[in-house]
């Protein structure tokens, strides 16, 4: 097994075997971000090349103050937004007071997968950063360039608008 | 609020994982095959033209505004037009038929280039590397004198058209290229 520093030197030598083996180590999961958040394969096959030839020509900038799975779902996401044109819209008036129950019951998770491609481009990129991804609204705020309230709101709508999907459905 | 966050946890965790086509690495790996080129291709270097070639863009226009060749245009299609008329005043009167011949120098027969345009150019691609002789005024101006005749060459090529049937069109322009060729020779003799 192949250290992570080891794959670094590696493709900064432009060894296309560490390339390889680092493309391999994080396809799926960047591939499954991106289509997460294009819900669309031929967009998430578009993304995942720009994205990696991003990293093999731009890996002497990564400065280890994240792991590099974490470096490249930035690539990721902001290669992801681009290609959609995802616009996450400031809101104005807020009412985050009703609440959202999801049961005791398992969520079929075919359903759920429906509904999340249901949810506009914009809920659903905050929904996949959030829930799925696990990063923090301010996290979000720098990386899709809005405030951590619309983050916050963003989601809570989404959650909204994914319940009922998946309660009526 | 929310209430029951572990249950959409779970159902989250169990979503599946989408796998690339292999020909996503292939066409990755096939990019980075073309890097070098591509930063290589991004430092070529460029080229200045020389800063006659302005000059010689700009006495073009100038020609073209004042050339004398158009005016021997014109004198040519007067020419042609009082000839015609009077060969039709001359036909009414009297039925007699003449023909007359013209034979043209095949060297001297409209081609896309001339060969001394050919021989013109090769003086130039040489001038590209020796500068010494082709910055002497004298070269220079013989340059310039090329230039203006190749203009007018060119001009009464068009006013010539494809079928050059026009004798004294035809004669002028043969004029024109004996003048080119003299002075191809006096640059060739410099060099």
């Amino acid at each position: 097994m192949t250290s992570e520093a080891e794959l670094i030197t590696g493709c900064l030598l432009h060894d296309r075997i560490a390339q390889r083996l680092l493309y391999d180590r994080y396809k799926k999961a960047m591939y499954t971000l991106a289509y997460r958040i294009t819900g669309d394969f031929d967009d998430a096959n578009d993304v995942l090349q720009d994205a990696f030839m991003e990293v093999f020509r731009h890996l002497d900038q990564f400065r280890g103050e994240a792991t590099l799975g974490a470096w490249i779902k930035q690539i990721i996401v902001r290669k992801s937004t681009k290609k959609k044109r995802i616009v996450v819209w400031q809101n104005v008036e807020e009412d985050m007071a009703e609440s959202i129950n999801w049961g005791e019951d398992d969520i079929n998770v075919a359903h759920l997968e429906t509904a999340i491609f249901a949810l506009p481009d914009g809920f659903r990129t905050i929904f996949v950063l959030a829930e799925i991804e696990g990063y923090t609204h301010r996290e979000i705020a720098v990386m899709l360039s809005i405030s951590e309230g619309t983050s916050k709101s963003q989601l809570f709508h989404a959650k909204r608008k994914l319940r009922s999907m998946l309660t009526s459905g | 609020m929310e209430y029951n966050h572990n249950t959409l946890q779970k159902a989250i965790l169990k979503l599946p994982l989408q796998e690339p086509n292999e020909n996503i690495w292939e066409e990755i790996s096939q990019k980075l095959d073309e890097e070098p080129l591509q930063n290589a291709l991004k430092n070529l270097s460029e080229y200045e033209p020389d800063k006659r070639l302005w000059e010689l863009i700009e006495n073009k226009s100038v020609i073209r505004r004042h050339s004398p060749v158009a005016w021997w245009y014109a004198a040519a299609a007067i020419l042609i037009a009082s000839s015609i008329g009077l060969w039709m005043l001359q036909s009414n009167k009297t039925q007699i038929i003449s023909y007359s011949e013209e034979i043209a120098d095949s060297r001297l027969q409209i081609s896309k280039e001339q060969v001394a345009d050919y021989q013109y150019q090769q003086l130039k691609t040489y001038c590209e590397t020796e500068t010494l002789v082709c910055n002497n005024k004298d070269f220079k101006q013989l340059t310039q004198e090329y230039e203006k005749l190749r203009t007018a060459s060119e001009q009464l090529k068009q006013a010539m058209g494809k079928y050059n049937t026009e004798p004294q069109l035809v004669r002028q322009f043969s004029i024109v290229e004996q003048e080119k060729a003299d002075v191809l020779n006096k640059m060739a003799q410099m060099i």
